[in-house]
């Protein structure tokens, strides 16, 4: 990280030629070929269907991680390997094997299903079929069991949702010219992650921390049966620092510092680090001793990282074409519950204000001058990325989605990432934004109106992923309770007096929050900041809800949220409601003697 | 509640012989001072409080590892890491009751959960911060746990067994220099493509991995008692595995292991290449050889087979916890001074012993999880069952731990196995117990008698709800018949009773091997090894294996150019 700039530097380097991929390519690439050949002329069972489509994904990665805390490297890892993943689809586009939920069928074929299966790493074309052939045959008469136990489960039942299995696509070819980023010296990124956990020394008030490093070299061959062909690298770097104490009543509280980058170089040097971990050091201590409120209903102000947040979490399910498969038996339900998206009965309806809008955008890989990392030019099925408009002007135009129709969507987007649809960049834009000061001024007037003692400002909210205690409770419970969305506490609110001044308050959550108290946004910022976020799906419980019969990516994409700030008219904020645990009872150790 | 307990086990052969640990030095220990500071004051501070703890002990496990793994003959896999765990044994009440104690009628309070608590070995700073905060943590899970204890002692009847929860044992203090994984990757990666290349040779041979992993595991253990201990081994394991599956669907599978302490410990490539052209041999065969029907009669069990086959059967019922569980069978509580095997039969769990002739047994350890030196512990005597293996949880008419208490890290220790070594007074040759197996067959009028040579390992339930069975899974079976012929056959796993079993084992022959495996029960993965004669059993039962309904590949294996 030799930029002392706190800005991410370059993200994608053009290069003229794809030489760096063409001697690997051609192996791997031609194995998938044949092999696709092979398996589209040839496979079938007597009396059974062929293969209408067939898709082969190849992921190279190569990975190096650190994690330290207080100075001392706690794990360290690293390696290289290949895997392989498939997708066989029998009947047709209208109806095929897919979208069935089939609890029952876990394991199935010679050994093999969808994958991932682990490819030598180097490119012996024979070994390459053949580990390509065995997983396509199970993957194949697993395919054709579905599909027969899917007709049979309509045999007796009316659909009431006509909707088709797979959307019609153009064949793309596309070769990367992206050059695949060296990761660094491991001896280097261990320095840095130990440096900086080490800061956590001059913190005794913070009770656990780790700082933790991730750089990964990910690589995607791709090939299916209508002709589409790719090579697509897609590097990625992080490094995060999680911290957690108890406020004096014993409240517990978290917070991180993270960056994300496509190579270690992109992200802050570590004296920015240094600094964004010693702010939130100070936040924490402050936080320790900050007021309690008395349940609180009005105006709230989301600003910066905290509207990130919250678009992030209560309103990018809602923008996704999730589609939910059907069931073998109506008692899975409380399997895909969670993906059932309030947002599919509302395409054409108002779901933001008139002033906002929502696009998706993975061609563009800038905001301003800053980097976005949400960006690719063929989304995982090989379907070119392109803009999407999701909601204009408040209304819900479309969702974004992959070739897996849901109702009222035939077409891809161009979406999917990680087995299922994300988004890419999303830019929340607000026409007539207004200015940080204008922004507080209307809440302090929205506060006045409701004859409010104060209001309340976000700066910064939680993130589900990055917090050092775990939720004990089982995933499946966590979302789609009465009351609405799941929204992670607040980290950073401050009481807003009448005379503009600013309070800090200890841990609110949001309370009764749903997709559509969205609608309820007063006003917006103009400015808008970039976000980088890993996007992991709450809403499905596996990769895929499909269980390993759609194939695809098994890598975390980042997205990058462009969101102004938000101020909303009425919404409950209060403690937290779960039993707040004992402080420590014993005094901690002295340090650094 | 047990878990089964699965042992996957894989033939060496051997005899034995006896290597001592060299004694160690008092190094300067910056894991263990800081460890030892930590529980100083955290003993302090916790006894003042209104629940005083009475005991504490800090554990530190360190990993390093390579893990290289290939599939006809190339490398699919090359990584290494390292991490390092903390396991926290904090207690409060009293030895005789504690935290520890089960609260019957509650399946979730008595089910062990891993902790993953991570803690860095080269900060010793860091370190006890981390121990500072998990301690604090498990003083509160503990003091909780009393409370639902004595309510639970009361709501319920009265325990039979009346012995305490914790055992005294005396302080030790060892420190041995920590280990380090030496290992040519460069030589191992190639070493490992030529052993998984040959298999490319069949077409039917679906998969054919080799797994190798050189493995440093370093352990910090301190204790309130005073005991002050590092231990260091390194461990490095090959491993082969190939399937194929007959025309019938049943996946037929086939394995080698080799363990070693050292990597030079390690066997040739000459004989690792001759043990991969017995299996592809063996796959060959497997493929066409016959299916047995379920089947009651005599048959012998090679030395591997009888090594797993004891430590199913005997091994884990002599865990001595288990008899003081209400809900488990306790097969052998009352058995103690009783015979149990002919008396020509002893059984000794010996974890001292750390080789025997060439081959070293993953078993071995010189002090438990709990800081207890290991021993030798005879379990029968000439037939006669004497004494349990029992961690620092006693049981009636056992109040002290012989080294036994044993995890992965993580979990909380129980009782464990670790080298159990079958001995005979009396032995035969194989040709005598052939012999033998065949009058037995024309006694009973049976068409054949069973061979069973190799076997990847099995599982047995040493609770009340589901019946006490064990199961012991073969890979290379043989009919005998009455005039001697040996005949491959497929498709059936060895099961039984304990108690109608070891009344039906009736002779030993003299070709000892040795087993080496990890065995999981619910304090977790731990290395295991058993070393047997061959056994002839004068009634076995045979059940169908579990058998994949799954047809062959419907396309033949491709061709470059197909």
């Amino acid at each position: 990280m030799p930029h002392p700039t706190p800005i991410l530097c370059t993200l994608i380097l053009f290069l003229s030629g794809p030489s760096w991929l063409q001697a690997q390519e051609s192996i791997l690439m031609k194995a998938m070929l044949d092999e696709l050949g092979r398996t589209m002329e040839k496979l079938q069972l007597e009396g059974l269907e062929k293969p209408y489509y067939v898709a082969y994904w190849i992921q190279e990665f190569q990975n190096l991680r650190v994690s330290a805390s207080l100075g001392g490297v706690l794990n360290r890892g690293g390696g290289t390997n290949r895997q392989l993943s498939i997708q066989v689809r029998v009947g047709e586009p209208a109806f095929d094997n897919t979208n069935f939920f089939d609890f029952g069928a876990m394991r199935s074929g010679v050994v093999r299903t969808g994958g991932p299966i682990s490819l030598p790493l180097r490119d012996d074309y024979r070994e390459l079929r053949r580990q390509i052939w065995l997983a396509t045959d199970g993957t194949y008469k697993q395919a054709v069991q579905r599909l027969a136990k899917k007709r049979a489960a309509l045999q007796n039942k009316t659909r009431v949702e006509e909707v088709g299995d797979f959307s019609r696509e153009e064949p793309v070819e596309f070769r990367d010219p992206q050059v695949p980023v060296e990761l660094p010296d491991a001896a280097q990124v261990e320095a840095t992650v130990q440096e900086l956990s080490s800061l956590f020394k001059e913190a005794p008030h913070i009770f656990a921390s780790n700082v933790q490093a991730n750089l990964r070299r990910v690589t995607t061959y791709f090939v299916n049966s209508e002709g589409t062909t790719f090579v697509q690298g897609e590097p990625s770097a992080y490094i995060r620092a999680l911290a957690r104490t108890q406020a004096s009543d014993g409240t517990e509280l978290e917070d991180f510092v993270v960056a994300y980058g496509r190579s270690w170089e992109d992200l802050p040097d570590p004296t920015e680090l240094a600094q964004r971990i010693r702010t939130m050091s100070g936040h924490l201590s402050r936080l320790q001793e900050a007021e309690i409120i008395d349940p609180y209903s009005g105006p709230v102000l989301f600003e910066g990282q905290a509207a990130a947040e919250l678009v992030s979490q209560g309103l990018v399910p809602g923008l996704l074409g999730q589609r939910v498969p059907m069931l073998d038996d109506p008692r899975n339900e409380r399997f895909v519950q969670r993906a059932r998206n309030p947002f599919q009965d509302k395409l054409g309806a108002r779901v933001l204000p008139r002033f906002l809008s929502v696009i998706d955008d993975p061609t563009t890989n800038r905001h301003d001058q800053i980097p976005l990392l949400g960006g690719y030019q063929v989304d995982e099925e090989g379907v070119r990325s392109r803009e999407t408009t999701v909601i204009q002007r408040g209304i819900l135009k479309t969702l974004l989605t992959t070739r897996n129709p849901v109702r009222g969507v035939s077409k891809s987007t161009g979406n999917r990432r990680n087995m299922g649809p994300a988004p890419s960049n999303l830019f929340v834009r607000a026409r007539n934004g207004m200015t940080k000061e204008e922004l507080k001024q209307e809440l302090l007037s929205l506060m006045q109106e409701r004859g409010l003692d104060y209001g309340i400002i976000v700066r910064r909210l939680g993130n589900p992923h990055l917090k050092l205690s775990r939720d004990r409770r089982p995933s499946f419970m966590m979302r789609g309770a009465p009351g609405g969305t799941r929204i992670e506490p607040a980290i950073l609110a401050y009481k807003v007096l009448p005379d503009g001044q600013e309070e800090l308050i200890r841990k609110v959550t949001l309370s009764g929050f749903s997709e559509s108290s969205f609608r309820d946004i007063v006003a917006a910022s103009e400015t808008a900041v970039p976000y980088d976020a890993e996007y992991r799906p709450r809403g499905r419980m596996f990769g895929s809800l499909d269980m390993f019969g759609t194939g695809g990516s098994i890598e975390t994409p980042l997205i990058s949220l462009v969101t102004p700030s938000l101020l909303f008219e009425d919404l409950t904020l209060k403690r937290p409601t779960d039993d707040i645990p004992r402080p420590p009872v014993t005094s901690p150790p002295a340090r650094g003697q | 509640m047990n878990l089964p307990n699965r042992l996957l086990l894989f033939p060496i052969l051997a005899a034995a012989a006896l290597i001592l640990a060299t004694p160690p030095v008092r190094a300067s220990t910056p894991v263990l001072d800081a460890m030892k500071e930590e529980l100083q004051r955290s003993v302090t501070l916790l006894s003042e409080q209104p629940i005083p703890i009475y005991y504490l002990s800090y554990e530190v496990t360190e990993n390093r590892n390579v893990i290289l793994t290939s599939a006809f003959g190339n490398i699919t896999r090359s990584s290494e890491g390292d991490r390092r765990l903390v396991d926290i044994d904090l207690r409060v009440g009293s030895p005789k009751l504690d935290n520890t104690h089960p609260i019957r009628g509650d399946f979730f309070a008595n089910f062990p959960t891993f902790s993953r608590v991570e803690a860095p070995t080269g900060d010793p700073d860091a370190l006890q911060n981390i121990l500072w905060y998990e301690t604090d943590k498990k003083y509160k899970e503990a003091i909780e746990r009393l409370t639902k204890v004595k309510a639970n002692v009361q709501v319920k009847v009265d325990e039979e067994d009346q012995a305490g929860d914790f055992s005294p044992e005396a302080p030790v203090t060892w420190v041995e220099d920590p280990a380090s994984v030496t290992f040519d990757r460069a030589l191992w990666e190639e070493k490992l493509r030529r052993y998984t290349a040959p298999f490319s040779r069949s077409d039917q041979i679906y998969s054919a991995d080799a797994y190798l992993s050189a493995n440093a595991e370093t352990r910090w253990y301190v204790n309130s008692e005073g005991s002050e201990i590092r231990t260091s081994q390194t461990f490095y394991r090959l491993m082969i595995t190939a399937f194929t599956k007959a025309d019938d669907g049943m996946e037929l599978p086939r394995y080698e292991s080799f363990f070693s302490f050292t990597p030079d410990g390690l066997p040739d490539d000459g004989t690792v290449l001759a043990a991969v052209d017995g299996m592809i041999r063996d796959l060959e065969a497997l493929r066409t050889a016959p299916v047995v029907a379920p089947y009651t009669g005599p048959a012998i069990l090679s030395g591997r087979a009888s090594a797993v086959f004891f430590h199913e059967i005997l091994g884990h019922r002599v865990e001595g916890h288990r008899h003081r569980e209400e809900d488990d069978a306790q097969t052998f509580k009352e058995m103690v001074n009783q015979k149990v095997l002919p008396e020509t039969f002893s059984v000794i769990f010996d974890p001292t012993v750390r080789r025997i002739e060439s081959t070293d047994l993953v078993g071995a350890y010189r002090y438990d999880n709990q800081g207890v030196k290991s021993r030798r512990v005879p379990v029968v005597e000439n037939g006669v069952l004497k004494r349990f293996l029992m961690s620092r949880k006693p049981i009636e008419g056992f109040s002290n731990s012989n080294g036994h208490g044993r995890k992965q890290a993580g979990l909380p220790p129980v009782a464990r196995q670790s080298n159990l070594f079958v001995e005979v007074t009396e032995s035969h040759t194989r040709e005598e117990l052939k012999a033998r197996l065949i009058d037995l067959i024309k006694e009973a009028d049976k068409p054949f008698g069973l061979y069973f040579e190799d076997v990847q390992g099995g599982f047995t339930f040493t609770g009340r709800t589901i019946p006490n069975a064990f199961n012991v899974l073969p890979i290379m079976v043989y009919r005998i018949h009455p005039d001697g012929r040996e005949e491959l056959v497929r498709g059936v796993d060895l099961i039984g009773t304990p108690l109608t079993t070891f009344s039906k084992i009736t002779a030993a022959d003299n070709q000892i091997e040795a087993f080496n495996g990890i065995c999981g029960a619910e304090s977790g993965g731990v290395p295991v090894s058993g070393i047997s004669p061959g056994v002839l059993v004068s009634q076995i039962e045979v059940q169908k294996k579990e058998k994949s309904q799954e047809r062959p590949p419907i396309l033949p294996v491709p061709e470059p150019g197909s």
